[in-house]
């Protein structure tokens, strides 16, 4: 079992119905864990036995209203020299 | 004859590496100065040329656009720029080198100190029993997991410090760009320095709702490629009037040759990518440069070695280097602007960048429009 962290963005259309993406991501799947209503974003993720995380990936990215699904990174304090 | 840059908008393959070089040359161009790879080349032309080209490449679905060559100059070889060399700044028992360069008197003599102005700082979080901040009334959040919004490693309290601290300090020099700014820290970074897309955009979003006019992020990951949720979130955030500023990234080694590149978030279109100089106002050996993204580009510079400011604990101050303490120079800056002349958004963006200085010995690629610089007192 893997789970995997995503970043979805809703487009602009569909920002104020966000919940209602939120519901439909849910459905294939996706455990939301933040609606960013003013980001129009949502965070979550999910966890797979069989399927990859491409083929995951692409069914989020059919749920009407999605404009990118996007694999999250890991970010750090910009190191320094001297830090 | 005049030269010209010639650009091939795709990003097919075949059209970049064998389309775009016949084309060039069954019309008459030179293809040696073609890089397939960018799908760039460097002609010599008249311009009515290269707009019947252009209306040809256009009708084979090859779309194609052009302009002028520039010819950039090595300033500093010349004889007026010697004289012109950039003074030395040191930091004094008054203010931190970084404030008077950026050239806080005209703000003091103003009276500008970011009243009004709220200030969202992303970040490992902020030590929230400082002196000089126990007043201020600061309002912290933690998006990072089992975390509160204590800043155990210090990153975070130094950089709050640099954007929002203190004119004048009870002990050592003034290190704060906007004094009277209402401070919003959120930790978006745990107490080991990094964090993921997850608690940076929930930040974001935070600031956002509790209408920050400016966000600062000394983060970054070392990657070329933008990543999307920031160029959503950059433009969403510029639309709401709120103006994200980023650390360009410390991936460079200039003495060893190697220039680095502005790492994700900061090479996204709509965030405001800030490098590093030193107290001559030269290039930082760290400081990354503008990279070929679109949206890369360093924006502008601002203080960011050996920078004087707010440290957690009994140390209380710690002078330290990074893009990320130039990146809240800039946060600040743009906080007193606000402040004083009510603007937001885009219109911010272009008034900061607006009123960056060149600098003369430095290539744009590193500085962007120059030195990040408050407006001259007579003008705000």
């Amino acid at each position: 079992m893997t789970h995997q962290e995503w970043i979805i963005t809703v487009d602009d259309e569909h920002v104020q119905g966000i919940d209602e993406v939120v519901d439909a991501l849910e459905a294939v799947g996706f455990r939301a864990s933040g609606v960013l209503r003013s980001l129009g974003q949502v965070t979550g993720e999910t966890t797979s036995t069989q399927q990859d995380d491409e083929s995951l990936r692409q069914a989020l990215a059919a749920v009407a209203g999605v404009a990118s699904v996007d694999a999250a990174r890991r970010y750090r304090v910009a190191p320094s020299d001297s830090d | 004859m005049a030269r010209y840059v010639v650009t091939f908008d795709t990003a097919d393959p075949g059209v970049l590496q064998a389309d775009a070089p016949d084309l060039l040359v069954s019309h008459g161009f030179s293809a040696d100065t073609y890089f397939s790879q960018l799908g760039i080349g460097v002609v010599d032309a008249e311009p009515e040329q290269l707009e019947s080209f252009s209306s040809r490449c256009r009708e084979q679905r090859r779309p194609m656009t052009f302009t002028p060559e520039l010819t950039y100059y090595a300033i500093s070889d010349s004889p007026a720029a010697a004289g012109a060399a950039e003074p030395t700044y040191r930091d004094t028992s008054e203010l931190s080198w970084g404030l008077q360069a950026i050239g806080i008197s005209s703000a003091m003599e103003r009276g500008h100190c970011a009243e009004g102005v709220r200030v969202a700082i992303l970040d490992t979080g902020v030590d929230l029993a400082h002196p000089d901040f126990a007043s201020r009334g600061v309002t912290a959040e933690s998006f990072v997991a089992n975390e509160g919004p204590q800043d155990a490693h210090g990153h975070g309290t130094h950089c709050l410090g640099t954007a929002c601290g203190p004119w004048q300090s009870g002990s050592g020099p003034g290190y704060g760009v906007a004094p009277q700014a209402e401070v919003y820290a959120a930790k978006v970074l745990g107490d080991n320095g990094t964090g993921s897309d997850s608690s940076i955009l929930a930040g974001i979003d935070w600031a956002l709702q509790n209408g920050c006019q400016v966000i600062s992020m000394s983060l970054g990951a070392d990657v070329r490629q933008v990543h999307p949720p920031y160029v959503a979130a950059g433009r969403r955030a510029l639309e709401r009037g709120s103006l994200i500023v980023a650390a360009a990234g410390n991936n460079a080694q200039r003495s060893a040759g190697n220039p680095g590149f502005v790492g994700a978030p900061a090479n996204s279109p709509h965030v405001l990518a800030v490098a590093a100089v030193g107290q001559h106002l030269s290039t930082a050996d760290f400081s990354a440069r503008s990279s070929s993204q679109d949206g890369g580009e360093v924006n502008v510079t601002a203080p960011g070695v050996e920078v004087h400011s707010s440290w957690p604990g009994d140390e209380r101050y710690r002078s330290i280097s990074g893009t990320s303490m130039a990146a809240p120079h800039v946060a600040g800056i743009a906080a007193l602007i606000s402040g004083a002349t009510g603007s937001r958004g885009e219109a911010l963006w272009r008034t900061v960048v607006g009123h960056a200085v060149p600098l003369m010995h430095e290539d744009p690629e590193d500085v962007g429009a120059g030195l990040a610089k408050l407006p001259e007192p007579h003008s705000w």
